[in-house]
């Protein structure tokens, strides 16, 4: 540890008061650089209250998820009381919980930037002891601003943290203790996230790389510049791209030149007519967008003669959904030469 | 600075908002219906949002009283209003064989009841009926058309512009995209009404418009009469059978399936020649669509129409099932047939006979399976096997004669008299968040306090809703604090306490009370309360997981289980915040309540180790069947007693084996079983009846069941110490998928609907208000004699009731074990040996044989108050712990 990589400044930002000035920089910042994306149908977008949401994020079921303005957003982990992870850009797509039966895993709408700390990551009077006891409590929102400050106890030392980001790539922790305290207060680090930290006043980061905050101190604030990821955030949609659902969803059993696979090619397709088996009768069709949809959703209803006795194909309506399909429909409607 | 920042925001967004509009009106506002209507919003924007205030079942009663038929029916054909122009066909229209745009005005009152066109008038998008959608259709050609499908072919489309009014056939192999667009019939209609009353006249005109006003009933006179009813989409017409006795019903041709028994007559006949099937008559018949298949559904047919046959006796349907080719390519080439013959005897209008007559193929060894659905038969007989937990009738391997004999429960809808079911406007937010009530709490002050799955608490008061908190992990239940400290609400991870410090109608600060019980974030892991007792301890409850987190799970398959940690427990939280695991053995149990007394009780869903859904009455160290939660217990030392989550791991790779005489012979047996299937299959919380405000029942349980839409009663009594008591039913059906109840301060039961399960509409919030100068006809209470029961009523029992003979009794059990439910065991009738009335005429005791641990049916057939009221719920299930000394 004793080759932390990241610049020792000691910076004084004021008393805790002057915190939403700051904030507000940051908005107006975002509000000029964030890329404002299209909210999906259930989508929990965050305006102009912070907004805290919970919901099973991922395998820690009690993280909670919080939603700043100007899109900053972080999970906190009631179960160490600590800044679990943050992400830049959109908030929840909240769709895994609010259809079906729900309560499942909610995607989160950026990537995950882990900070830099660590999986405990602040001790009471002893740097190296971890805590005895932790003892989450609650959290408090700011009327105003919607912006919450989490309630904990570590080794019944009454503590609250609010998170907050003034940048991209930053982070900002601040640490009150109401109670004040007569012991030294640790905080660690873990360097492979971070690129540099500013702390408050009379905060010192040791040459082991953990943050002291004298018992003088109730108030803390660390600001971590985490290093910039190369990782782009991609919304998990399901991809409407014909040509791609064909070859993931198609190809093994239809191919677009003629050749024969398990069901017929779809280069017979593009004639006009073709003659289907439909209910025991043999009967001729228009190879239309009618008859394309009806082979996708119902493939038993009308059979190309010599497929009678091919394998049954797959209930798509399972895998695809209907712009998925309709985006299926369309490409092999493309690919029918134009007369 | 944040908040100056926000117009800038706001502004942008508008713009973008309304650049959006504009594009959506270019593409579905073709009409220039939908631009006509805004603008007449704006003109007179009160109207119609008065009446949705006012609520449906208000404005049907005003309507029924102060509404005139004749100024309604002027209202209708007022030009500017445009009624007639889709809900009457033009005669040119008539000519061409093209029906209405909309549905017929003519028989509306025969369709729907008068809640429905209220809310057909209202809300014209809720619920449209089906074949009235209007569409978008964009053709090869480029053009885009809107309309009402009028005919529908498997070639063609004929659409009806109501705007144009003139009607364009669209071959289906020119379509190019074709979008639904909603109900054609514009919002906001009623703006354009002079007044409350003009609303009035026209739903009492509409109420009116029933073919039996003004057609000729449709009879068989001697022989039997065959209709055929011509249905949308290009289906088989509906065969609709009237016989010489006066029983009528319908098969429907296309599901293979009889679909309604009806007495009265087929239709009517207008003079126009138009024949209306009798509708009211038209319910669901309990049979599945298309209902055979080969083995317990593991294959399918392939159904095939032959037709139909009138013969001396009645009908005979005919139809071909053909095997569906299964994944193996060799099993095409031999696609076995069974010919099937099936005709239908109706001894009465409860109880059918489906007799069918079947030709195997040559080689088969196959079970045919028929399916019904899951509810409201009382009695299925056949002459093959039945297994009634999964309403299947097995019919064995070569059987050729196949009888199976169905005993309906009469009318399911009930309401008792003197109760009211309203619906309370709930508020609406937007998705993802939804208002699927779970909870009520009622403050002193009289404001509710509502609970929702999608995470927020909110409060109504004065008619007015506002958001108490957001946010929130599905929150399955509010409670109060009694002394002002703030609301409780259970959240799945934690018991939270909200406060309002600033006192601004929204909650600031969400404590987290109480923490301590196992979640891994498996869906199945609810959590349910708290309810708090006189002395302010909480008490909340945990589900099981379903599958994915059996980590201390290796007996059997599909069983529930636990993480270990508290789930399947009751748990107690004292006033000093001092958490105690209380009572164990829980499954999904979405049910928590507490009576008067202090004294606890929840209800658990059916399923494993759980026979049927229960109410069961909890006290310390109770186990109440589900063994997954025993293994939190002291005695096996893997969980603390109170479970710190940091320092114990969830997973647990061997768990000592349970012994199940041991804990088969702790297991507190349910106070009351509630008839999965009969009465219940997902019952919520027990709210228990007030002295004042809902009528002769204080003390008793009601709940709410999301699958039967409907409301139980259960009225208990102690027994050498134990709870038990009888179920009945109370109100069916309520207005969607009904799971959280509560009785406000003045004595009204407020049900809370979720829209999601099985049998969900839409979420909402319902009030049931009692009238006390209307007293219910019901059954009280049953008490147990030694000798049998005792069952008392509400009301004197009218002289005539001497009902010895109609009265039955049937005795079953259930089985405890670690399959999903169980069947009725050993469901026999019992002879009745006497029954009397008491003198006062309120008690009617039954004398049977009666036995410990056993479940009585006890059905009393028609019996009459003195005031000539008939008893609609005439039947309950008495479980019997302790028998009466």
């Amino acid at each position: 540890m004793s080759e932390f990589p990241v610049a020792k400044v000691a910076r004084t930002f004021g008393c805790p008061h002057h915190t939403p000035k700051l904030l507000a920089s940051f908005a107006t910042f975002l509000l000029l650089s964030v890329h404002v994306s299209h909210a999906g149908e259930f989508d929990i977008v965050v305006k102009d209250r912070a907004i805290v949401q919970r919901c099973v994020t991922d395998k820690d079921a009690r993280n909670i998820a919080v939603g700043i303005p100007g899109g900053f957003s972080y999970s906190f982990d009631p179960v160490r009381c600590r800044l679990a992870y943050v992400w830049f850009g959109d908030f929840l797509d909240f769709r895994p919980e609010a259809t079906g039966r729900g309560g499942q895993t909610v995607n989160i709408l950026g990537t995950k930037r882990f900070v830099g700390t660590a999986a405990l990551p602040l001790r009471i009077g002893d740097s190296n002891r971890e805590p005895r006891s932790i003892r989450f409590t609650g959290y408090r929102k700011e009327p105003a601003t919607g912006i919450p400050t989490f309630l904990f106890r570590i080794d019944d030392v009454p503590i609250e943290q609010r998170v907050l980001s003034f940048g991209p790539d930053q982070v900002t922790i601040e640490l009150n203790f109401p109670e004040g305290n007569r012991s030294t207060r640790y905080y660690h680090m873990n360097p492979t996230a971070v690129e540099s930290v500013e702390l408050s006043e009379r905060l010192q980061l040791n040459d082991s790389g953990v943050i002291e905050i004298p018992p003088t101190e109730t108030w803390a604030q660390i600001r971590l510049k985490l290093k910039p990821t190369k990782e782009k955030f991609v919304r998990k949609e399901p991809t409407t791209n014909g040509r791609l659902l064909y070859a993931l969803h198609c190809m093994s059993c239809h191919t677009l030149d003629g050749k024969k696979k398990i069901g017929p090619s779809f280069a017979d397709l593009w004639t006009r007519k073709r003659t289907v088996t439909r209910d025991g009768r043999s009967e001729e069709v228009a190879t239309g967008e009618q008859y394309i949809r009806e082979s996708i959703l119902q493939p038993q209803a009308a059979i190309v003669q010599g497929y009678e006795k091919a394998n049954r194909m797959v209930d798509i309506r399972k895998t695809l959904n209907e712009k998925q399909i309709d985006a299926l429909v369309e490409f092999l409607m493309e690919m029918r030469p134009q007369d | 600075m944040v908040i100056h920042n926000k117009p800038n925001q706001t502004a942008m967004q508008r713009t973008k908002c309304a650049c959006a509009a504009t594009v959506v009106a270019i593409l579905i506002g073709i009409n220039g219906v939908t631009v006509q209507t805004s603008a007449a919003q704006e003109q007179s924007a009160s109207l119609t949002d008065i009446l949705k205030r006012s609520g449906v079942s208000e404005l049907v009663a005003q309507a029924m009283q102060k509404g005139d038929v004749h100024r309604g029916k002027s209202i209708f054909h007022r030009e500017k209003l445009g009624c007639v122009k889709c809900h009457v066909a033009s005669p040119a229209a008539v000519k061409k064989g093209l029906r209405s745009i909309g549905p017929d005005q003519r028989d509306v009152g025969d369709r729907l009841r008068p809640e429905q066109i209220v809310e057909a008038v209202l809300f014209p998008n809720k619920s449209i009926a089906k074949g009235f959608e209007s569409f978008v259709v964009v053709t090869v050609d480029g053009k885009v058309r809107k309309g009402v499908p009028v005919r529908q072919s498997q070639q063609e489309f004929v659409l009806l512009d109501p705007e144009k009014n003139e009607s364009v056939t669209i071959a289906r192999v020119n379509i190019e995209a074709m979008l639904k667009a909603g109900s054609a019939m514009p919002d906001g209609l009623a703006n354009q009404l002079a007044g409350r009353q003009e609303f009035y006249d026209l739903i009492r005109y509409l109420t009116e418009q029933k073919a039996s006003l003004t057609g000729t009933p449709v009879l068989a006179d001697d022989a039997v009469l065959v209709r055929e009813v011509s249905q949308d989409g290009g289906q088989l017409p509906l065969l609709a059978i009237a016989r010489p006795d006066g029983i009528c019903y319908a098969y429907n041709p296309n599901q293979f399936r009889l679909e309604a028994v009806w007495q009265g007559p087929l239709g009517w006949k207008q003079d126009d020649g138009r024949f209306t099937l009798n509708l009211a008559a038209d319910e669901s018949f309990h049979i599945r669509d298309k209902p055979w298949k080969i083995d317990v559904g593991r294959g399918q047919f392939d159904f095939k129409w032959l037709g139909h046959e009138v013969t001396e006796s009645g009908v005979v349907f005919r139809y071909r099932l053909t095997e569906k080719p299964k994944d193996k390519p060799a099993d095409t080439a031999r696609r076995r047939e069974w010919t099937v013959e099936e005709s239908i005897e109706i001894p009465s209008p409860l109880k059918q006979r489906l007799r069918f007559r079947i030709a195997h193929p040559e080689h088969s060894n196959e079970v045919l399976t028929y399916w019904l659905r899951q509810t409201n038969f009382r009695s299925v007989a056949s002459n093959g096997q039945q297994a009634q937990r999964d309403q299947l009738e097995f019919l064995k391997p070569g059987q050729s004669e196949f009888l199976l004999e169905l005993t309906r429960r009469k009318s399911v809808r009930t309401v008792p008299r003197g109760y009211t079911v309203s619906r309370l406007s709930g508020p609406t937010p937007h998705k993802p968040q939804l208002f699927e009530p779970t909870g009520f709490s009622f403050a002193d002050d009289g404001t509710a306090y509502v609970s929702t799955r999608a995470g927020g608490i909110w409060r109504y008061k004065e008619g007015r809703w506002n958001q108490f908190a957001d946010g929130l992990q599905e929150a399955q239940g509010v409670q109060v604090a009694p002394d002002g400290r703030g609301v409780f609400t259970m959240q799945k991870p934690e018991l939270t306490l909200l406060q309002d410090t600033d006192s601004d109608g929204r909650a600031d600060v969400y404590s987290s009370f109480e923490n301590r019980f196992r979640f891994t974030g498996h869906y199945h892991e609810f959590a349910f309360g708290p309810v708090m007792n006189s002395a302010g301890e909480l008490f909340f409850s945990t589900g099981l997981s379903a599958s994915g987190h059996h980590e201390a799970k290796k007996s059997g398959s599909g069983q529930m289980s636990s993480a270990l940690g508290y789930r399947g427990w009751v748990m107690k939280v004292d006033a000093k915040g001092n958490l105690k695991p209380f009572a164990s053995g829980l499954r999904s149990p979405a049910g928590i309540g507490m009576n008067a007394k202090d004294e606890l009780f929840i209800t658990d869903n059916q399923g494993d180790w759980v026979a049927s859904s229960y109410l069961g009455h909890v006290e310390e160290g109770d186990f109440l069947g589900h063994p997954a939660a025993l293994w939190d217990r002291e005695e096996y030392g893997i969980t603390p007693r109170v479970l710190d989550y940091k320092t114990v791991d969830a997973r647990v790779e061997n768990v000592p084996p349970l012994d199940e005489a041991k804990f088969t012979a702790e297991r507190k047996r349910p106070a009351v079983w509630l008839i999965h299937g009969d009465l219940t299959n997902s019952p919520g919380s027990p709210s228990f009846c007030p002295p004042q405000g809902f009528g002769p029942f204080e003390g008793q349980a009601f709940i709410a069941d999301i699958s039967h839409r409907a409301i139980v009663r259960v009225a208990l009594e102690k027994v050498n110490g134990v709870y038990q008591g009888a179920v009945f039913p109370f109100i069916r059906p309520l207005g969607s998928a009904s799971y959280s109840t509560c009785f406000d301060p003045q004595g009204r039961l407020w049900i809370g609907s979720v829209g999601r399960g099985w049998t969900a509409g839409d979420p909402m919030i319902e009030v049931i208000s009692y009238d006390e100068s209307n007293p219910p006809f019901e059954m009280h209470g049953i008490e147990l004699k030694p000798d049998g029961f005792d069952v008392h009523f509400t009301l004197p029992l009218d002289e005539a009731a001497a009902p010895t003979g109609q009265i039955t009794v049937r005795q079953f059990h259930y089985l405890y074990w670690a399959e999903y439910g169980s069947d009725r065991q050993d469901n026999v009738k019992l002879p009745v040996k006497r029954v009397t009335v008491s003198t006062d005429r309120r008690t009617l005791s039954i004398r049977v044989p009666v036995a410990r641990n056993k479940v009585y049916e006890i059905d009393l057939g028609a019996l009459r108050s003195t005031d000539g009221t008939e008893l609609q719920n005439n039947f309950a299930f008495y479980t019997l712990n302790e028998l009466a000394q």
